[in-house]
């Protein structure tokens, strides 16, 4: 018995094009969303373990999250028949959700080390 | 053809000169008097020779193909797209965000050794008003920021209405005015003079008009101009 989820993204296989980048767009606005709340409330005057700041720890801890979630997905994917089949969209969205995870790391790795506010 | 000529000649005169007279000006970021606005004006630069860069290296290419059948052919399709079409633009652009990140952080106003002069700017539809917090009696100025040459100065910006924003091109980046919040924005002005301001944000009918001017004084001279401008409100 699969999960609705499996089901669906095997009828519609082109959502596995989009993942990738669906995940890199919910970071982005997630990421977004939590600096301007924490800048807002301070977090970036706190200091707590290792002289970070509750800004940068959740920053931090938000994209390693992406990160985590961008490999589970292609290695989900590798297990899954679509990736098996090996066609035009199979290979398309293997690569994709490669090149997103690069995307996650290079647009959001500066987290660690920029000011967090203005 | 000699006609047709001088009508080129005309033309590439005319539209020379229209795009270099914005190079200077009131308001002009290409000539910046200040280490923000310098670096604002380097960043372009390098933007600037980065795209050309790219420019002239993919149109290289693309002639090359054209005027030398043949050209490239040693090179396989998958290497000239892994190569040319993602290691190229991959390693100039990478270039181009570390030094705009580095510029950035350049700009923001983090704490110093002596804490700045700080100046207030309040927007309103569609008038710009400065207070002096730093300085007892000051009045407030309309549509004229008074700051001292040479020092970093702090502009705690604010609106009371709608979001405006507050840009002095010449001496550095714009910053949103929000009501109910402060943003901070940290000018130096290398040199005495009048520099110009805008509303950087659409914020109504009246957002064309409103403008403003920076007079940056001479360090011993400002305090006696604050004071002189409070003077002049109260007459």
């Amino acid at each position: 018995m699969k999960s609705p989820a499996t089901e669906t993204v095997r009828r519609f296989p082109i959502l596995w094009l989009v993942a990738g980048f669906g995940l890199w767009s919910l970071t982005f606005l997630t990421l977004y969303m939590v600096l301007t709340l924490g800048c807002a409330f301070s977090w970036h005057m706190t200091d707590h373990a290792f002289g970070l700041s509750l800004q940068r720890i959740v920053l931090v801890t938000l994209a390693l999250l992406a990160c985590i979630a961008n490999i589970g997905m292609i290695r989900l994917y590798r297990r899954s028949e679509l990736h098996e089949r090996r066609d035009t969209i199979g290979v398309a969205a293997d690569r994709l959700n490669i090149v997103a995870l690069f995307c996650i790391i290079f647009t959001f790795g500066p987290v660690v080390a920029l000011s967090p506010c203005h | 053809m000699p006609a047709r000529n001088s009508w080129i000649k005309a033309t590439f005169l005319t539209a020379g000169g229209a795009a270099l007279a914005g190079c200077a000006g009131p308001l002009s970021t290409l000539d910046p008097a200040g280490p923000s606005a310098g670096a604002i004006a380097n960043l372009f630069y390098v933007m600037f020779a980065g795209s050309v860069i790219l420019f002239v290296l993919t149109i290289g290419l693309l002639l090359a193909t054209l005027l030398k059948p043949g050209f490239g052919k040693s090179l396989s399709p998958r290497r000239w797209i892994v190569w040319g079409g993602l290691a190229m633009p991959v390693v100039v652009l990478t270039a181009l965000v570390i030094f705009a990140l580095a510029m950035g952080e350049r700009l923001i106003a983090s704490p110093l050794a002596s804490a700045p002069e700080r100046v207030e700017a309040r927007a309103s539809q569609w008038v710009w008003t400065f207070s002096y917090p730093d300085r007892e009696g000051a009045a407030d100025t309309i549509s004229v920021l008074h700051i001292p040459a040479g020092e970093p100065v702090d502009i705690v910006i604010t609106a009371e209405d709608v979001i405006h924003s507050f840009w002095v091109p010449r001496l550095g980046g714009k910053l949103d005015a929000i009501p109910g919040h402060e943003n901070v924005l940290r000018l130096l002005a290398d040199q005495p003079g009048t520099y110009g301001g805008v509303c950087a944000e659409f914020c109504g009918v009246g957002h064309a008009n409103m403008d403003f001017v920076v007079q940056a004084h001479e360090p011993e001279d400002y305090a006696a101009t604050v004071s002189g401008a409070a003077t002049e409100a109260s007459q």
